[in-house]
């Protein structure tokens, strides 16, 4: 019987009880793409492992095999977790890791290997569509309206064509028809990151990937799931589940115990985000004038909301949300690394300007919020008189 | 192309290109002989090419396309429409 339990594994039993699901966030932050604190259950995981389980899990003495166990046991428990928020039955040897949604999207996209091309939206995230672009195969863009929707009537050829898509949009939260994409035949490499310990991800997909951190895991860890219905074959042997032989196994732990502590919380943490960032969009829109709101607002994730200010500077207005005590991201051109607006908002046709990213750490409070409205409005309108509008 | 209007916002970072947009807009509407007109915007911050054509779409603006500024200058000159 192989052990599915990360917590009962390692954490002892007296500090597991008084545990939640997920650590507070600090005061203001609503940047939960970006990162977001371990829990307390996940933070003790993650320095047992590091204890435990810093041998290769492939060599074969005592340390080696101990490293081992706690990796079999961490990729057992993610494939009961994945399981129970997909309704796919997976066995442990359905579950990989990698250290990049890189090196995962690569190393996904050539076990499909009946494809001949690729489909894709424009929205992906950039390490995605490079994945695609490594694959040599011939890429198909496939355009979205202006919420990020894929246009269900594709003239592609279906058959021969692997549909590569994020379960739902990162920066605005659009997600997308997942079912209907299934029942047009396409097989789908599906990137759920954001979307596992968020919402119910479902059935609809050949392969999932997905990025620790968004459930609250440690950086560096993507997980792939392959569906036992797939026409796919690994593309190279992966040891213990492990990509490129980059084994991290505390950080597996630590990604494996993330999901199964939150997974109780999931629905609840849902409806409470959906409601807090529907109330923040309602009064924002009631009581800042100018501002534009991109993404679909019923079918989306709960925790993310997207807005362009007209007339204020992105740069300008991050820096003073956070000089305020507010943490929010930006898709703004003099926001990003790459002094490009997001490459999401120009393909959408959205204002690309005064961009603000906000989503929502799990846990966030009605005060946080409340307490944004008013700062945000009062930073708007200094900033737009400091500019001359 | 009739251009009634040249915004020289070259060398200035967003918003202050939209911001000249908007006001030129503004002056426009409050002038009540005014008949529809374009209105140029030469820009050469790099967002000026997203963020022009949305605003028009948001703000009930033409936007005509993108044209080469008529000094033979740098940028990219924006052609915007304003209507009733």
């Amino acid at each position: 019987m192989i052990q599915r339990s990360i917590p009962n594994l390692i954490v002892p039993a007296s500090n597991v009880a008084s545990m939640t699901g997920f650590a507070p966030a600090p005061a203001g932050f609503m940047d939960a793409v970006g990162g977001l604190p371990l829990a307390p259950q996940t933070a003790l995981a993650f320095s047992r492992a590091q204890e435990l389980a810093w041998s290769d899990p492939a060599r074969l003495h005592h340390l080696g095999k101990q490293s081992a166990l706690l990796s079999d046991t961490a990729r057992a428990s993610l494939a009961a977790s994945i399981t129970s928020s997909t309704g796919v039955s997976l066995t442990v040897e359905q579950v990989f890791f990698a250290s990049s949604a890189r090196l995962a999207a690569n190393w996904a996209i050539a076990g499909f290997r009946a494809v001949s091309s690729i489909s894709h939206t424009a929205i992906e995230t950039l390490s995605v569509i490079d994945a695609c672009a490594d694959s040599g195969l011939d890429i198909q863009v496939l355009s979205v309206d202006h919420m990020g929707r894929i246009d269900l009537t594709l003239t592609s050829d279906v058959d021969r064509s692997l549909l590569v898509v994020q379960a739902a949009n990162v920066e605005i939260g659009t997600r997308q028809d997942l079912r209907g994409l299934a029942d047009q035949g396409y097989s789908t490499l599906v990137d759920a990151s954001q979307c596992l310990g968020r919402i119910e991800v479902g059935p609809h997909w050949s392969v999932l990937m997905a990025d620790a951190r968004g459930w609250g895991g440690p950086a560096g860890l993507v997980v792939i799931a392959v569906n036992p219905s797939a026409t796919w074959a690994a593309p190279l042997p992966a040891p213990g589940g492990w990509l490129g032989s980059s084994a991290n196994v505390p950080a597996l732990v630590a990604a494996a115990t993330a999901l199964e502590v939150l997974l109780p919380e999931v629905v609840t943490q849902a409806e409470d985000a959906f409601a807090l960032t529907e109330y923040l969009r309602a009064r924002l829109e009631a009581d800042v004038p100018d501002v534009v709101f991109s993404g679909d607002p019923e079918n989306r994730l709960p925790h993310i909301l997207n807005c362009s200010v007209l007339y204020v500077s992105g740069e300008a207005l991050i820096s003073d949300l956070d000089r305020r005590g507010f943490a929010v991201a930006s898709g703004s051109a003099c926001v990003a690394d790459s002094d490009r607006a997001s490459h999401v908002l120009v393909a959408i046709g959205a204002f690309t300007g005064g961009n603000v990213r906000i989503s929502l750490p799990f846990g966030c409070a009605q005060a946080t919020v409340d307490g944004f409205i008013e700062v945000f409005t009062e930073s708007v309108a200094l900033l737009r008189i400091e500019a001359g509008r | 192309m009739n251009v009634a209007l040249w915004l020289d916002e070259r060398g200035r970072r967003c918003p202050i290109p939209v911001i000249a947009l908007a006001r030129a807009q503004t002056q426009w509407f409050k002038d009540t002989s005014a008949v529809a007109q374009i209105i140029g915007v030469l820009a050469d911050d790099p967002a000026a090419q997203y963020d022009i054509p949305a605003w028009c779409r948001l703000k009930g603006a033409e936007f005509l396309g993108e044209t080469n500024p008529p000094d033979g200058g740098p940028g990219t000159g924006y052609l915007v429409q304003f209507s009733a």
